[in-house]
């Protein structure tokens, strides 16, 4: 380790955020090195320094009482509540749902009657991952993209939608041994869970 | 045991209107003294830290517990760079001129301000301090601030300056140098008296 890099490493011990083993091999480093040494003690204290004149700056009294005056106004009106990101993404997923059954794209997503279900199961759920991964990018009220949703995450609240709207995604993700070998035999055309006769269920 | 700011922002969130309040004394003079140090004039800083709340106010209901120190001061940091802007419509403090350097416009002027002599000749410490920043490029002020007074990890300055953590470290490399040696003669006093 040279001296440029053991600084860095100086930096972010400070900041907390090297790890224990890069700390260890800084610790080497400085037994040996008393410039370095040095050069830690002076950050140090230059730091505190100018920490030590933070206390005499603060905002203006009225500007407290406006933010408080806005905050309590704010409270006052109804609120989103915050829930975890995949309820609020499963809460957007419902949304679709009721969207896409408006319109009868869910209908348009089943597979053909000619398909297998596990391939259907999981053309559906990456069209619907897919759709919700759009919505969900538009969701961040500061647009930073760091922020996105997962795909794992997606695919989860594809999974409940799916679930929700009557299809065992589980099923249709990992067939059975009994079950692949049944499409094997004969390529069926798939059952209805909800209402077997009503062609706007969902199929299994 | 005290509450985290991330759950005081839940409760306010849940409708506890003071827990915005003791949030809003937490970050009083970090975040106050963060702007004020990064405004060209103190009478600005009133208002950017009020613009700040108002938008922590307005954005709650869809804050997704990040850590709210580094949301919050990089709303700050969003903002300043706005008025940069505002003012230097030309000049752009935080796009890189290359991928290589990451070296931006802030970077390679010369440092606009005072010389050190006038930096030394402040009334007081805090006015020397504010001296010494000034002669900062304004991307090494940013990340001694969130450092010093904003305890805002280098990573997520990384991502608020749009750098390599490895330039961020370096901006802090060089502003603690330029520090220390603008403010040599504050920091052997200062040093002795403590």
């Amino acid at each position: 380790m040279n001296c440029h890099e053991a600084e860095q490493d100086l930096l972010l011990e400070q900041s907390g955020e090297l790890s224990a083993a890069l700390k260890a091999r800084l610790g080497l480093h400085l037994e040996s090195c008393a410039t370095c040494r040095a050069r830690r003690d002076e950050w140090s204290r230059l730091t505190a320094m100018v920490q030590s004149t933070t206390t005499t700056c603060t905002p203006s009294a009225a500007v407290m009482e406006r933010i408080l005056a806005a905050a309590a106004d704010a409270s006052a009106k109804p609120r989103p509540i915050i829930r975890p990101l995949w309820k609020s993404t499963l809460a957007a997923a419902a949304g679709l749902a009721l969207l896409l059954g408006g319109v009868g794209l869910l209908h348009g997503l089943r597979p053909t009657p000619g398909g297998t279900s596990a391939m259907a199961g999981e053309s559906r759920l990456a069209e619907v991952s897919s759709l919700l991964a759009m919505i969900m990018e538009h969701e961040d009220p500061l647009g930073d993209s760091s922020r996105k949703t997962a795909p794992d995450v997606t695919q989860e609240c594809a999974r409940q939608l799916l679930i929700l709207e009557g299809l065992d995604v589980e099923a249709a993700e990992e067939p059975s041994a009994e079950a692949t070998r049944l499409e094997e035999r004969q390529p069926t055309t798939l059952q209805w869970r909800n209402s077997p006769e009503s062609p706007s269920g969902i199929c299994v | 045991m005290d509450l985290s700011d991330e759950d005081l922002l839940e409760q306010y969130v849940s409708g506890r209107t003071e827990a915005l309040g003791e949030l809003l004394e937490r970050y009083r003079r970090p975040l106050f003294s963060f702007i004020l140090r990064m405004v060209p004039a103190p009478s600005e800083a009133d208002e950017v830290f009020q613009e700040v709340w108002l938008r922590v106010i307005r954005k709650s209901g869809d804050y997704r517990r990040d850590r709210f120190r580094g949301w919050v001061f990089r709303i700050a940091h969003n903002l300043l760079i706005d008025r940069a802007r505002g003012r230097k419509p030309n000049i752009s403090l935080d796009e890189g001129f290359s991928r290589e350097a990451e070296q931006t416009v802030g970077d390679r002027l010369a440092a606009p301000g005072l010389s050190p002599e006038q930096a030394a000749g402040g009334r007081d410490l805090g006015t020397r301090i504010r001296a010494a920043l000034e002669t900062l490029p304004p991307e090494q002020r940013q990340v001694f601030l969130l450092r010093t007074e904003g305890d805002v990890p280098f990573k997520e300055i990384a991502k608020m300056q749009r750098v390599s953590i490895n330039t961020t470290l370096a901006r802090m490399q060089y502003a603690l140098n330029k520090m220390r040696e603008l403010l040599r003669d504050d920091y052997e006093v200062w040093r002795e008296r403590r």
